[in-house]
């Protein structure tokens, strides 16, 4: 007969090896979606630590929730996790990094990898972030406008921003 | 509309690419972080029975002390009747 320490041992086993298993196969697509996110470089490796920040504490989330996900997919739960957690300290990513993003505002960038990288639905992104679904759509054809070159950046406020041609 | 989506497109290939790479250590990490948070609900849930049965330890006491009801004869069987 197994003892209540031996059993929570085991399933704290258990749990340790499938969360594992999940980063593995996880880690490296949402590492990228959370150094979309911060605007940091890709590379070289460790260019991005702010988003392997805000990646170990989204995944510690999902590892205390382990047990309680009720068939959710723990992909979505995680990557929920860090949406959260990015729309809560925005003020800290508005500055430049280098990334690929730069040119957007932490919301921009945010609606757009939802929408475009991740392909999360509209209604969803909007749920998720706490907007309109047409705020979200202005939201997103404005970052794609922005990305493409069609528009000029949003200005930004706090930082010195892109130089920008004409004053708004 | 396929215009809107040629643009979608567009930006969706610039977001896509090789993804960068993942330290070794950030599952341990995670795992470590989340274990700690489950160790501390744990704790503070264990906390909070204790508070709630060191509650009901004090009123028992207080309510056995102080007699503050009429107490009912529970256990005695009536004398007479049925």
């Amino acid at each position: 007969m197994w003892t209540v320490r031996e059993r929570q041992t085991g399933r704290e086993r258990g749990r340790a090896q499938e969360f594992e298993t999940f980063v593995a196969g996880a880690a490296g697509r949402l590492l990228h979606t959370a150094t979309l996110l911060t605007a940091e470089p890709m590379r070289p490796p460790g260019a991005n630590p702010r988003a392997q920040r805000l990646l170990t504490a989204a995944l510690a989330h999902t590892y205390a929730q382990w047990d309680r996900l009720r068939g959710e997919d723990p992909y979505d739960r995680t990557r929920r996790e860090l949406a959260t957690r990015f729309a809560h300290e925005v003020w800290r990513h508005h500055r430049p990094r280098g990334g690929l993003l730069d040119p957007l505002t932490p919301q921009e960038r945010l609606v757009l990898v939802l929408r475009l990288y991740e392909g999360v639905a509209e209604e969803q992104t909007a749920a998720l972030i706490g907007l309109p679904v047409e705020r979200v759509r202005a939201v997103c054809n404005r970052s794609v406008a922005t990305m493409r070159g069609t528009r000029r950046p949003t200005a930004r406020r706090g930082t010195p921003g892109p130089p920008l041609g004409v004053a708004r | 509309m396929s215009r809107g989506g040629d643009r979608e497109d567009e930006v969706r290939r610039m977001l896509d690419g090789p993804h960068p790479q993942v330290p070794a250590d950030l599952a341990r990490w995670a795992a470590e972080r989340g274990s700690g948070m489950l160790r501390r609900r744990l704790f503070a849930r264990r906390l909070m029975l204790l508070v709630a049965c060191a509650a009901v330890v004090a009123f028992t006491v207080w309510a056995m002390a102080a007699h503050p009801w009429q107490v009912p004869p529970a256990e005695t069987t009536p004398s007479e009747g049925w």
